[in-house]
């Protein structure tokens, strides 16, 4: 702590959504992590986001094209003009 | 087999190839994007047929080595705003994600727990339909945000493009979202009994 420009607790759980997007700049990024390294709570706080992150990507993704479909649309698009 | 003595101009041919070469293979993506903004099969598949005909009309235009993922997704989205969206009921929101706590899932499965694994469980054990169905029951733009970012792994910038707003619009919608997801999630492990209350 002190001046060194360490974040606290709700500074980083404020910034933590960005971070667990990948969207924070560097700097801010040393930052969040120094924090999370030394904050076990915060830690805690940022692995569930990061948890719930995962879980909708590999719940929603997937999905299988119905049956003939790329085929409907690929002559769909061979009979249009661009 | 109507339009087999239509013989298309070498250049149209060129683009033709390029189109399904580069364009087709994202198929599959766009499908699970339709699904969750239309909610049901039927609108997916019209969605996605006109999403590339459009698509396929202004690729000459398309500049290639640009993001072409997020130039179909654009028009995922524009086609699905422009055609689909005034047929289409919006689930009714009890309450808006305003209403929400900050850590509203966290505070109820993610701290409580003595074991960090509980926390797992409870979302490992909601099946992938009540999930794919949280995600369709909260509010349109706040459920593209969050489809754009977590399950096609869009950055801010591109779904600020894509969705035609700024950036800070990209991060409160996806903040909004993500919380209305976790209200609904809670709700389903409610329902599973997979948490008490």
């Amino acid at each position: 702590m002190g001046d060194t420009g360490d974040m606290g607790c709700s500074e980083t759980l404020r910034e933590v959504e960005r971070y667990v997007d990948g969207e924070c700049l560097r700097e801010l990024t040393v930052k969040v992590e120094t924090h999370l390294a030394g904050c076990a709570d915060c830690n805690d706080h940022a692995e569930f986001k990061k948890h719930m992150k995962l879980l909708i990507a590999t719940r929603c993704r997937g999905e299988v094209l119905p049956e003939g479909l790329a085929e409907r649309i690929r002559e769909r698009i061979r009979s249009a003009s661009p | 087999m109507a339009n087999a003595s239509r013989v298309p101009a070498p250049a149209d041919q060129d683009l033709l190839e390029r189109f399904e070469r580069d364009a087709l293979p994202l198929l599959p993506g766009l499908y699970g994007a339709a699904l969750r903004m239309t909610r049901n099969p039927t609108d997916a598949e019209d969605l996605l047929q006109e999403t590339t005909l459009r698509a396929y009309r202004g690729f000459a235009s398309f500049q290639e080595g640009t993001n072409l993922k997020a130039w179909l997704y654009r028009i995922l989205t524009n086609s699905f705003i422009n055609t689909y969206r005034k047929k289409q009921r919006e689930p009714k929101t009890v309450d808006g994600p305003d209403d929400i706590d900050e850590w509203f899932l966290y505070d109820r499965i993610g701290a409580q727990s003595v074991e960090r694994s509980a926390e797992e469980d409870v979302l490992e054990r909601i099946p992938d339909a009540d999930v794919k169905a949280a995600l369709e029951s909260i509010a349109e733009n706040f459920r593209m945000a969050v489809l754009l970012a977590d399950v096609e792994g869009f950055s801010y910038k591109e779904i600020a493009e894509i969705m035609d707003v700024p950036i800070g619009t990209v991060m409160s919608r996806l903040h909004r979202g993500r919380k209305a997801l976790e209200k609904a999630l809670y709700g389903v492990a409610k329902e599973r009994g997979l948490v008490d209350g």
